[in-house]
């Protein structure tokens, strides 16, 4: 039933009325998967205001354009592979092959700590060139983007993180699959945010 | 195939019994304790924020009376009322009190699907909370920047708390949004997914679509509100200039380079206008099913209602600069954002028509709830017609930063939801609690909140028509200003003393009830819904014992013609309804307006 014909249903009729009608999970989603979807509904919220706020100050007259650090581009390359060894994760764990999937996993997270170390290094080659955060706007927001994105990774490194320790301590467990493909989901969508966040600092 | 309801499935969700005390009432992941924790935590924040309103009457009432009330400490209180009644009272409280107790038990859910979320949700609000009251006692004090916080004027020196007052302002701020979005995201998922066989979508009453549309609302706009703080705190902290222009401060030139305060005001106000409906909207819904039920009659319009709730959040993302006509935008903008205001009148106003045609010939209960939803119309109606006015530039301009915008936002935004919050606890006290609440002490309760309310705030209206500006700490001797605005400013007071006085027999009701108010049993108003369906009450952990509830009919069966009761619970099936003798009722359809 289409969310117009839900919302045209005439309630007070048919009371008594159980065909078809079951109540919860009306999109046959599981709860942590519906969940995770409207949180990067949440984050895509964020960064979208982020965006409007940087093409906003970017129009202003005192705006200098960074010369981003090259490693970004090497960072940006471990970030994909991170996303890709998550993905082989997920089908791995989907076909049951669990060792798979559990390596997979942590070599997602260690490439994901290695992103982090490589936007670290970013930071300082910023500040050895001498790009100051509070010189100018375009530096800041470099600054501000890296570390709110990198923010949101470690905060998914700590559930990729209970993931491996699941699958440890019981590997059997049905709702695996589901951990890491939600894992997988989000790693995906902060890469693709990191493109945006990439773009918007290299050209404007 | 057998149904097996989402909140049974033991993959889906553990119920997490609590083992000893700490589980049970302090890392609680029940969603009724986490509720209790929430309204707790909240009313007492708001106490503060109330405190601090009588420190602004005094001054404003009795000025150069009060050596203690310096413009600092003034500037302090104006601001730290306002962001805690906004956010952390009536946010808090509507969405984490109400929205955590009445979610699961009004979708015949068990839990919340997110439990461990949950707990924490509250913990992280706690922490928020502490955070901005740890500012009073700091050095230099909280922040004294209004609670917009506009920039520049938030950071620069002059403004009090400028040192860490607005940091820790900011930092809580930034933790209360974190807290809300782990709340939000158990609210909306337990609604979409948790909900007991029977519960269609629109057979769930309006109070869950009014928590539900509004916490949608708050996670896809208090982003915003996030997104400004932190670049603010990085003006403040850092010293960058995203909001920041160059300026010269106390005859030094700032260190900062063209920000643009505009931008600020954008996206704070991007968060700021939804956040009235973020408020309102679960208020809508409440005042919804307190209507039916205490006028014994269904919902007047039960699908406009739902239709109408979506339709002002949707149209509530595209009105908030008309909070910004003065800041010099282009006319057509102007133009464009007092036309989206008046729009959102329409789906408020029919709600409003539907309310007063639910009471419209029915079964009229002059409960103390009923009391406080009548209150809330009027007052929602009055401070509504005020927001046409504001709504529009010509009439706002010169309107804008008097007393007549105090008492509008105070009549729509906060005697409005407040005289909800009272009526909610009224109506659901007794199952939260097993308890009634003393009735002679409600009504006593309300009179005094509602004739205090108007005595403070419809005399606003009249000062910011004759000019006098909001946020001053002395008028001084302003010529267009009569002697008797001032004399009306110290009835004002006298009201609010009496108001906040009068609160005290609400919390005393609430207290001494708890141990010797009069049993309630478990369905004491007759209502249909839900939670009033229980196998306890209060209701145990978990809910609904063995078997979750199913639901066979909408929420509003009230007086059906042919019933021999004068209400159908929604858990009862057609073939149980007893029907008056001689009745050819089926028990199926209801009655619709």
């Amino acid at each position: 039933m289409s969310l117009l014909q839900k919302l045209m249903a005439k309630p007070w009729e048919h009371a008594g009325e159980m065909e078809g009608i079951h109540g919860g999970n009306p999109v046959g989603q599981p709860a942590g998967r519906a969940g995770l979807y409207l949180f990067l509904a949440v984050v895509t919220s964020m960064f979208l205001l982020f965006t409007i706020s940087h093409q906003m100050r970017s129009a202003y007259p005192d705006w200098r354009q960074v010369s981003e650090p090259g490693i970004l581009w090497f960072n940006t390359a471990i970030l994909v592979l991170a996303s890709i060894t998550l993905q082989l994760a997920r089908n791995a764990a989907r076909r049951g092959a669990r060792v798979v999937s559990r390596n997979g996993v942590v070599l997602g997270g260690v490439l994901t700590l290695l992103f982090i170390a490589g936007q670290v290094l970013a930071w300082k080659q910023m500040l050895a060139a001498g790009f100051f955060a509070r010189e100018n706007p375009a530096n800041a927001f470099f600054y501000m983007f890296t570390a709110i994105h990198a923010l949101h990774l470690l905060g998914g490194l700590w559930f990729l993180l209970g993931a491996v320790r699941w699958s440890i301590r019981s590997p059997d467990d049905a709702r695996l699959p589901m951990r890491v493909e939600l894992c997988a989901t989000y790693w995906h969508f902060l890469l693709l945010v990191w493109f945006l966040l990439f773009y918007l600092l290299s050209s404007s | 195939m057998a149904y097996v309801a989402i909140a049974d499935r033991d993959h889906e969700q553990h119920l997490h019994d609590p083992q000893s005390f700490i589980t049970r009432y302090i890392w609680s992941q029940d969603h009724k304790v986490i509720a209790i924790q929430y309204s707790l935590t909240a009313i007492s924040v708001g106490l503060v924020a109330l405190v601090l309103s009588l420190v602004m009457r005094l001054q404003l009432g009795f000025p150069d009376t009060f050596s203690f009330i310096t413009p600092s400490e003034y500037y302090q209180a104006i601001t730290l009322h306002g962001m805690i009644m906004v956010i952390y009272l009536l946010t808090a409280l509507l969405l984490g009190g109400f929205g955590n107790y009445l979610i699961p038990l009004m979708c015949g859910a068990r839990d919340m699907v997110f439990p461990y979320m949950n707990m924490l949700s509250y913990w992280v609000y706690l922490l928020s909370v502490l955070v901005l009251c740890s500012s009073f006692f700091i050095s230099g004090g909280p922040t004294g920047a209004g609670w917009t916080l506009y920039p520049p004027q938030a950071v620069l020196p002059g403004t009090p708390g400028v040192g860490g007052g607005i940091v820790l302002m900011l930092v809580s701020l930034v933790l209360f949004i974190v807290a809300f979005t782990m709340g939000g995201l158990n609210y909306v998922t337990t609604v979409l997914q948790a909900r007991c066989r029977g519960m269609t979508m629109m057979r769930m009453p309006l109070a869950v679509w009014g928590i539900f549309t509004a916490t949608i609302l708050g996670l896809l706009a208090f982003p915003a509100l996030l997104v400004s703080g932190i670049m603010l705190l990085l003006d403040a902290v850092v010293g960058t200039s995203f909001f920041m222009p160059a300026l010269l401060s106390m005859g030094e030139e700032s260190k900062h380079t063209g920000g643009s305060p505009i931008l600020f005001q954008h996206l704070f106000w991007f968060f700021g206008h939804p956040e009235v409906y973020i408020v309102a909207l679960p208020a809508f819904g409440v005042i919804s099913d307190l209507v039916a039920v205490h006028a014994r009659k269904n919902i007047f319009g039960y699908r406009m209602m739902v239709w109408a709730i979506l339709a002002i959040g949707v149209i509530s993302f595209v009105v908030w600069a008309h909070h910004m006509y003065v800041s010099g935008m282009n006319p057509y903008f102007g133009f464009f954002f007092a036309t989206t205001t008046l729009i959102i009148a329409i789906p408020t106003a029919l709600k409003v028509y539907n309310w007063v045609l639910t009471l419209w010939r029915g079964n009229i209960h002059l409960t103390v709830p009923m009391l406080f939803v009548i209150g809330f119309i009027f007052t929602f109606i009055n401070g509504g017609i005020t927001g046409l006015f504001l709504g529009n530039v010509a009439v706002d301009m010169p309107l804008s930063d008097t007393y007549f915008v105090i008492g509008h936002f105070h009549m729509v935004m906060g005697v409005s939801p407040i005289l909800v919050i009272f009526g909610s606890i009224y109506h659901w006290y007794p199952k939260i609690t097993g308890r009634m609440l003393d009735d002679r002490l409600g009504r006593i309760h309300f009179w005094c909140t509602l004739f205090g309310t108007y005595a403070i705030y419809l005399p606003m209206h009249y000062l910011g028509i004759l000019g006098l500006p909001r946020r001053y700490y002395a008028m001084g001797d302003t010529s267009f200003i009569p002697d008797s605005a001032q004399a009306m400013n110290a009835g004002i007071s006298i009201a609010a003393f009496f108001v906040a006085l009068s609160q005290l027999i609400f919390l005393y009701n609430l207290f001494r009830s708890r141990t010797h108010g009069k049993p309630a049993g478990g369905n004491p108003w007759n209502a249909t819904t839900l939670e009033w369906q229980t196998p306890q009450t209060p209701p145990v952990h978990g809910n609904w014992g063995a078997e979750l509830p199913v639901v066979y009919r909408w929420a509003y069966d009230y007086s059906v013609p042919g019933a021999a009761q004068d209400f159908i619970p929604q858990t009862m099936a057609p073939e149980d309804v007893p029907r008056e003798a001689g009745s050819s009722y089926d028990g199926r359809e209801g009655t619709h307006s």
